[in-house]
């Protein structure tokens, strides 16, 4: 039902009607932003990048083929955006300081005043590459298989495979030698 | 279940209860219908824009190089006459070159 109200709205905002697909866009603009804020863990650079994400469905909305949810394709096309956006400034940066992704200030303070805690696994997550963090995100908190995961982040699935297994076997190393050091 | 599975899967269920954790502080403000239009209207302008920019660059250029060449016709015809031959030779030469090289590069790969 849901879905059928999108392919409607998607094709008035192909042809041409924005409100249409500025409508769709608000349907799903919780959901987005609260995927990018787990892979930025600020609250600024997911809205900038959610903002940016909309410029983009909208000029590639043509290429929407509606046989996916309009929530994947476009989680996928944010996906690359930041993937793009981290490497850009990776590149900037050049090796002298590794960039470092930490909860935001705001985020932490009303995590604190919220009663939150945050595992160390979740810290040594966030330090892992982008390009490994995000298929785990996908792959273990919202259920996309490999191959749907491939697709979204234009890479094989035996690569995605490869690299949450990786990424995990990274995690659970660390975890075993906080367990050994009692920290 | 072996050791490693379970190591696994107490990393899995850790991230997990962060990840659900994150969503529950996370819930932005909602954006208006207005204010998503006006970033979007916005954008178009900004893309606009940027094109106008691209297509006086190029207009220039061509301007530049279309002068650069009827002045070397008008004043000085026979450097004009010369590159155009040289032009002529070295083109295949160049291209033939490069072919060679790309070939010779995808055998490698």
């Amino acid at each position: 039902m849901e879905q059928e109200e999108d392919v409607s709205l998607i094709k008035k905002a192909i042809s041409g009607n924005d409100d249409a697909f500025t409508l769709l866009f608000q349907r799903y603009y919780t959901f987005l932003y609260k995927y990018l804020l787990k892979l930025t863990l600020n609250e600024d650079t997911s809205s900038e990048l959610a903002q940016e994400t909309m410029v983009k469905c909208y000029r590639n909305l043509s290429s929407y083929k509606g046989d996916g949810k309009f929530s994947t394709w476009m989680i996928s096309i944010a996906s690359r955006l930041y993937i793009d956006t981290i490497r850009k400034k990776e590149r900037e940066k050049k090796k002298i300081t590794k960039i470092m992704h930490t909860l935001s200030r705001q985020l932490n303070w009303n995590s604190k005043n919220n009663g939150m805690d945050w595992s160390d696994t979740f810290t040594d997550f966030n330090q892992l590459e982008v390009e490994v963090r995000t298929p785990i995100l996908l792959r273990h908190y919202y259920g996309y298989t490999y191959e749907e995961i491939g697709t979204m982040l234009g890479i094989k699935p035996g690569t995605v495979k490869s690299r949450v297994h990786n990424g995990i076997k990274m995690l659970r190393k660390e975890w075993d030698c906080d367990e050994h050091t009692g920290t | 279940m072996s050791t490693q599975e379970h190591d696994k899967d107490n990393v899995i269920s850790k991230l997990q209860k962060d990840w659900k954790q994150l969503d529950e502080l996370g819930t932005p403000q909602l954006p208006t219908l207005e204010t998503l239009n006006e970033q979007l209207y916005a954008a178009k302008v900004e893309r606009k824009r940027a094109f106008h920019k691209e297509l006086s660059i190029f207009i220039i250029t061509a301007l530049v190089i279309l002068t650069a060449l009827t002045a070397a016709v008008l004043q000085a015809p026979i450097i004009f006459i010369v590159m155009q031959v040289t032009a002529l030779i070295a083109a295949p030469i160049i291209f033939f070159v490069l072919t060679k090289r790309k070939q010779e590069g995808s055998i490698l790969s």
